[in-house]
């Protein structure tokens, strides 16, 4: 018995989800006091995200309503000082992990995996990754894992779009008391 | 003071039994524990503090909480036990931090030491690091001599943007007190990326104003507030505008005592340069008095007076004689003649005739 085909994303309603980012609620572990993850939202590729210790980053992004993810696009961090040994090379994602640390990311199986070449993180207009949608179905939050990168001693990542649709509900944070 | 999230590590080892930090190591510990859990909850209303013991195996007694009954409850019965495996608590403390109620705010781990550090430098080492990655800041306090190195190279590891640093307690005194007058007992600045409080320059150099006189009569006064009867961790703003005030009134006294002594010199001149002055005035008066009493009798005055007139004329009469006498025979006419031309001269006058008459008279003479 042939299985029905699965039927086709309606690409037409996906757009720009990184209003949707709650970002007082947004954290990230291992990032430089003088770049913060706040820059990845800028919209400017020459602000970024710097790691501090290692090379590792743990990016925490809360929706402020559940959303359906499609698609994750990263940009290089577009300054001088950082080549492309600082560009992430193996990103996990895990979807609504609350307090995710470094220590869990062994331990819990990431919902999605990527991983960049040097020419794909390299290009100026940024890389689009698409997700598999079906486990992106209610996101409320992502846990972005830059698990290791180009050989570099830090991390550099200069912007992160997010592509989706948000779940049709109430946005709880327009609530306004009477 | 920023919100933050504290947990507090105690070094309950046997080690601790040791009374060379009064009255013994374990009790130092646990009355600047006191101190330092009060000052974190009464400093932000939704800080939160835990505990948890070292000795033997590591012990949360408390998660994060602002409960203060429920730290100082657990602070009330603690036992030694074994020894004390720092590494390992502090990843325990680490996991206990990451499942705070509060995730905004930063995260801290106050830990005691009060025994030998028997752990190797590389797990310490790995630990730091594992307190960078999670944006902790470390803050040690030392009762224990003869481990700064290690414990410094622990902070020094996990330090990132100045939040982690180490407290040693001389030997002898309180632990409290000490912590009383460092950064880590009041608003310790710097750290957590917290774009509130702290961040005031003003309040800042109020504080260290005030800090620059406080913390000799704090660390004597057993944390007491400045002289004042009331503990100044319950309301540090209080304190802190105590100890303002109490500069500024100090540095008020000052300068009036500057001042009054200023006035005083200055009166003091004032005083001289007057009697002086009334030297030289009783001087002039006395003249004029005296002028006044005999001046009428002044010969000169009068002399003055009189001989101005009494020249003229006789001026008069020898220029007169001279010319008669001079003139050789010279005519009454010419005389006439010059004598009207001269002014205020009358011919007719009898001075006049008497001089002329006389002048004939001498010419006839010769």
């Amino acid at each position: 018995m042939e299985q029905p085909a699965a039927p086709p994303i309606d690409t037409s309603t996906l757009r720009d989800i990184t209003s949707l980012v709650a970002k007082g609620d947004c954290y990230c572990l291992n990032e430089k006091s003088s770049n913060t993850h706040e820059n990845l939202f800028q919209g400017d590729d020459r602000l970024g995200l710097v790691s501090d210790a290692d090379e590792q980053l743990m990016i925490h992004v809360v929706f402020n309503e559940t959303v359906k993810v499609h698609g994750l696009k990263f940009f290089g961090f577009n300054t001088g000082a950082f080549d492309v040994s600082t560009a992430p090379r193996l990103v996990k994602v895990f979807v609504n992990r609350d307090s995710m640390g470094f220590s869990d990311c062994e331990d819990v199986e990431p919902t999605e995996e990527f991983e960049f070449t040097e020419s794909e993180i390299s290009n100026p207009g940024g890389i689009e990754k698409t997700v598999r949608y079906v486990k992106f179905q209610r996101v409320s939050s992502l846990s972005i894992f830059v698990e290791e990168n180009f050989g570099g001693d830090i991390s550099a990542l200069g912007g992160l779009k997010i592509h989706g649709v948000p779940v049709q509900g109430t946005n709880m944070s327009e609530l306004k008391k009477c | 003071m920023p919100l933050e999230s504290v947990l507090l590590l105690l070094d309950t080892s046997e080690q601790t039994r040791n009374s060379d930090y009064p009255p013994t190591r374990l009790h130092s510990q646990i009355d600047a524990a006191n101190y330092l859990a009060q000052s974190i909850i009464n400093g932000n209303p939704e800080s939160t503090c835990g505990v948890l013991t070292m000795g033997g195996q590591p012990r949360l007694l408390t998660s994060c909480t602002d409960n203060l009954g429920k730290i100082l409850n657990s602070l009330s019965n603690l036992t030694h036990s074994g020894t004390t495996n720092l590494p390992h608590s502090i990843s325990v403390a680490l996991l206990a931090l990451k499942h705070r109620r509060n995730k905004n705010g930063r995260q801290r781990i106050i830990t005691f030491i009060a025994s030998d550090i028997e752990s190797k430098e590389k797990e310490l080492g790995k630990v730091g690091k594992m307190c960078k990655k999670n944006n902790v800041g470390i803050e040690v306090i030392s009762l224990v001599p003869g481990e700064e190195e290690t414990i410094k190279k622990l902070c020094d590891t996990a330090n990132s943007n100045d939040n982690s640093r180490v407290v040693t307690v001389p030997v002898g005194s309180l632990a409290s007190d000490v912590i009383v007058s460092s950064s880590i007992g009041g608003d310790s600045g710097g750290g957590g990326g917290m774009p509130m409080g702290g961040d005031d320059p003003e309040l800042a150099a109020a504080m260290a104003a005030s800090m620059s006189g406080g913390p000799p009569a704090a660390a004597s006064g057993g944390g007491g507030g400045d002289g004042f009867d009331f503990d100044p961790s319950m309301d540090p703003e209080l304190a802190m505008a105590l100890r303002v005030s109490m500069e500024e009134e100090r540095r008020r006294v000052e300068n009036q005592n500057k001042t009054e002594e200023k006035d005083e010199e200055k009166m003091e001149a004032v005083k001289e340069e007057k009697e002086e002055e009334g030297g030289e005035d009783d001087a002039i008066l006395k003249q004029a008095l005296a002028m006044s009493v005999d001046g009428g009798e002044d010969p000169t005055f009068y002399e003055q007076m009189t001989t101005g007139v009494s020249d003229e004329d006789e001026a008069m009469q020898l220029a007169l004689a001279m010319s008669m006498a001079g003139g050789d025979g010279g005519d009454e006419d010419a005389i006439k003649e010059a004598l009207m031309g001269m002014e205020g001269v009358d011919e007719e006058d009898e001075d006049v005739k008497r001089a002329m008459e006389e002048a004939k008279k001498g010419k006839k003479e010769e």
